[in-house]
């Protein structure tokens, strides 16, 4: 589907690349996007980026601001197909669950990587279940 | 071998890069592609391309022409040139522009016009490569080669 | 120096505003306005370069204002004039021809009110309702209008098209003539096929640091020139500092695309008076200048280079010295220009659609149109924006107003531009430093940026608005401006000699219909 770029088009400023191993879904990239061409989306237990080659126009300003140097730019240029369905990308993450109560949260398991210190593994919690705890402390101190 | 060379309100670029793409596919094939028609004047072409995000502008051009040659056009192989024409591109959503080749066509037979396309290639790229132009031109004619024989 | 032009001009200093290093800003009575532009234009001679409408009513209280920009060297002024909804507006193009297409897309696009008996519709001619007044701030960039187009346009019966739609270009405008024997005697112009709707999206969808890629596509032979237009605007209203690196850089790769603009236009020329050798030669050479942009921003075209600030990628040593090899190459290639001016064929367009100096100015012609007959105006020289102050170039002029001078113009251009480049190249600014400032959105500020695009003066306006997004967007292409003087070069002349005549004025349309005209030129 890719062609693979010539020798004369080394220096060529390709596709963003995106690789699914390093995505936190946080969905920078599709605020960026000045064509609209990326979509991220939570859906069931799986985060789906949603790349629109067809709109896309190859500015790479998506790579610029990722934040997890997920998106990169790619070497092949252009993408040659006989339907204008064949021309999107679909890649599926999955969705870190809250450690507390099980429940699905925004960004996707890739996050781990990027947390360094574990009292910031013992935050991550829901929306939810920070909101619950806090309503616990609050109740303790009423009580006393 | 008719040809037909449609530009939908592009910017130029893509049609730049055609002319390029064209005369490298025309050293490689080592036969003369025919003039095109910028304006539809035939029921019948072999070969149509496509650039630019389909402009009402254009779309007004465009029924003008049907109107004159019948409501029923035959545009053969159709290769849809870059990111405007494929998708809409940058201006996917504004109000002067269809949005790219697939929903011109709707706006078309919404108005009863019948277009038939034999087959449709999408070619991306902001603007398209020569590289991918000329590949994809020698190819079509190479799967065709009724369309190579009425070359000269 | 221009306080004092204003005084002589009557304009109250207190309305008098300086909002940049060289932009002034007056807030003028409705009815003072004629007066100051005819001193300022036609009396002092100061350059007219356009003018817009501004629906103010998100800014402030419900409001419409008029903005028109005069210019001349060393600084931009600004001229406002405030009016009620329903106020009839001014207008100047009776003593301007100049102002004559801006102010009649202003009534159109805003539907203002006016005195003027005007055509049903200026901009939008494609049937649509008096209701569709796009740039209202209540109408949305993602209205849906093909079902309402009727698309019916008017032609004349006695005006001939001249094939198919555009002699050179594959894009879609109608030029109409009427010739009575062998002699032009009217000329039609009907435009708008590629209206996208730029500014509206611009306005809308988009943030302010995602417009630069938008203005890249306005256009796509001088797609750059308008990036850094628009960049330079937003710079000159917020108060940005670009980094020297950033400058050198802009400066190189619009140099770069004249040389492809100028490249293609004359291979074009060469092909329509049938020389062929030369045509493919300067294709040849055009091809080198494409590798050269590839080698340093990555695309042969769009090169996604400008940001507000500054730029987005340093340039290395390794591509600065592949571009200095094309370039030697290029020089060597370029000395087909001298066979091309020295041809018979081109010889036989002396005297051929003149453009006499005077109606040049009145009639607002830009860059090398202008430049041939006679008008020393270059924006590079005149507002230096970008690295043009420390680099040597000269400005060619010419006096004859012919076809042949406004061709052999673009040649020295050529050379010139190549002269810019190897002296960009050589700096070391271009590989150290910093890349962009960072900068603070603030609304309600205004800045013109101006460059000298291949074919003449392009002003971008900028409003900016709230949310980091822009208020109100203008863009005047150079052709919008160019375009006004067909009927002066064409009548008079065989139609056998049209094409060429309009192909010397180098209409670049997809720049000029971003928004939509169709008007007796």
């Amino acid at each position: 589907m890719y062609r693979q770029a010539s020798d004369g088009e080394k220096n060529m400023r390709g596709y963003p690349r995106h690789d699914p191993d390093k995505c936190i879904g946080c969905g920078a990239c599709s605020n960026v996007c000045p064509t609209d061409s990326i979509t991220v989306r939570v859906s069931g237990d799986r985060i789906e980026w949603i790349h629109n080659v067809a709109r896309c126009i190859r500015c790479c300003f998506c790579v610029d601001h990722c934040p997890t140097g997920a998106l990169s730019v790619g070497e092949e240029y252009s993408m040659i197909a006989d339907s204008i369905d064949k021309l999107y990308i679909l890649h599926t993450i999955d969705v870190e669950k809250c450690p507390k109560c099980g429940r699905t949260m925004t960004y996707s398991v890739n996050v781990e990587k990027h947390v360094a210190s574990r009292t910031e593994k013992a935050s991550m919690s829901c929306e939810r279940c920070k909101i619950e705890s806090l309503l616990r402390v609050v109740e303790k101190v009423r009580r006393v | 071998m008719r040809m037909l060379y449609l530009n939908l309100g592009g910017c130029n670029g893509c049609d730049i890069e055609l002319l390029a793409g064209v005369v490298r596919a025309m050293e490689k094939l080592g036969r003369e592609l025919p003039h095109p028609d910028h304006s539809v004047k035939s029921e019948r072409y072999d070969l149509t391309l496509v650039t630019g995000p389909g402009t009402l502008g254009n779309l007004c051009r465009i029924i003008r022409d049907l109107e004159r040659i019948g409501k029923e056009v035959d545009l053969g192989h159709v290769v849809v040139l870059g990111s405007c024409a494929c998708g809409g591109g940058i201006w996917y959503d504004s109000y002067m522009v269809c949005g790219g080749w697939d929903l011109f066509l709707k706006e078309l037979s919404s108005r009863g016009f019948r277009i038939r396309c034999r087959s449709t290639i999408y070619v991306t790229g902001c603007p398209v490569r020569p590289e991918d132009v000329e590949k994809v031109l020698v190819q079509l004619l190479h799967n065709y080669p009724n369309l190579i024989s009425s070359l000269r | 120096m221009v306080i004092k032009i204003l005084e002589e001009c009557e304009v109250d200093p207190q309305n008098v505003s300086k909002i940049g290093p060289d932009t002034f800003l007056i807030d003028l009575d409705k009815r003072q306005l004629r007066d100051v532009i005819k001193c300022l234009v036609l009396d002092k001679g100061l350059h007219f370069s356009t003018c817009l409408g501004v629906d103010y009513s998100g800014l402030r209280q419900g409001s419409m204002a008029l903005i028109y920009v005069v210019t001349r060297p060393s600084s931009k002024i600004i001229i406002r004039v405030t009016l009620n909804e329903n106020e009839s507006i001014p207008y100047v193009h009776d003593i301007l021809p100049a102002a004559e297409w801006c102010e009649l897309e202003a009534m159109d696009l805003l539907g203002l009110k006016t005195s003027l008996p005007v055509e049903d519709r200026f901009i939008l001619h494609w049937g649509l309702p008096s209701k569709v007044q796009p740039l209202r701030k209540e109408f949305k960039h993602n209205t849906r209008l093909s079902n309402m187009v009727s698309c019916r346009v008017s032609k004349p019966e006695d005006f001939v098209e001249v094939d198919p739609h555009h002699p050179f270009f594959y894009e879609h405008e109608d030029f109409l003539i009427k010739a009575i024997g062998n002699r032009i005697v009217d000329v039609l112009y009907i435009g708008s096929y590629i209206n996208r709707g730029i500014e509206k999206v611009g306005e809308s969808r988009l943030k302010m640091e995602q417009v630069p890629f938008i203005a890249e596509r306005i256009c796509g032979i001088c797609g750059f020139t308008h990036s850094t237009a628009y960049c330079q605007a937003v710079e000159s209203a917020l108060d940005i500092d670009v980094p020297e690196r950033a400058r050198f850089e802009r400066t190189l790769m619009l140099e770069l695309e004249r040389l492809e603009s100028h490249l293609l236009l004359l291979a074009l020329i060469a092909y329509s008076v049938g020389l062929r050798d030369i045509f493919l030669g300067l294709l040849r050479s055009r091809e080198i200048v494409m590798n050269a942009c590839d080698i340093l921003v990555g695309n042969r075209k769009m090169y996604g280079l400008n940001v507000i600030g500054g730029v987005r990628y340093g340039f290395e040593t390794r591509q600065i010295r592949d571009v200095k090899e094309l370039i030697k190459k290029l020089k060597t290639s370029l000395k087909i220009l001298d066979a091309l001016k020295e041809s018979q064929e081109l010889r036989k367009l002396k005297d051929v659609g003149v453009l006499p100096k005077e109606s040049a100015h009145k009639l607002g012609a830009v860059g090398p149109v202008a430049r041939a007959s006679g008008i020393d105006y270059d924006v590079r020289r005149d507002l230096p924006y970008a690295a043009y102050e420390e680099v040597d170039f000269d400005v060619p002029i010419m006096d004859q107003g012919d076809t042949y001078s406004r061709i052999v113009i673009r040649c020295e251009e050529v050379i010139q531009s190549v002269r810019i480049i190897e002296q960009v190249l050589n700096r070391d600014v271009l590989t150290k430093g910093d890349l962009r400032t960072e900068y603070y959105p603030a609304p309600g500020k205004i800045g013109v940026g101006m460059t000298e695009a291949p074919r003449g003066e392009n002003v971008h306006l900028v409003i900016t608005g709230h949310d980091s997004r822009l208020y109100r967007w203008k863009v005047r292409a150079p052709t919008y401006a160019n375009l006004a003087v067909l009927r002066a070069v064409l009548v008079g002349e065989s139609p056998r000699d049209a094409p060429v005549i309009i192909a010397s004025l180098d209409p670049c349309l997809s720049c000029t219909d971003r928004l939509v005209m169709v008007r007796r030129t």
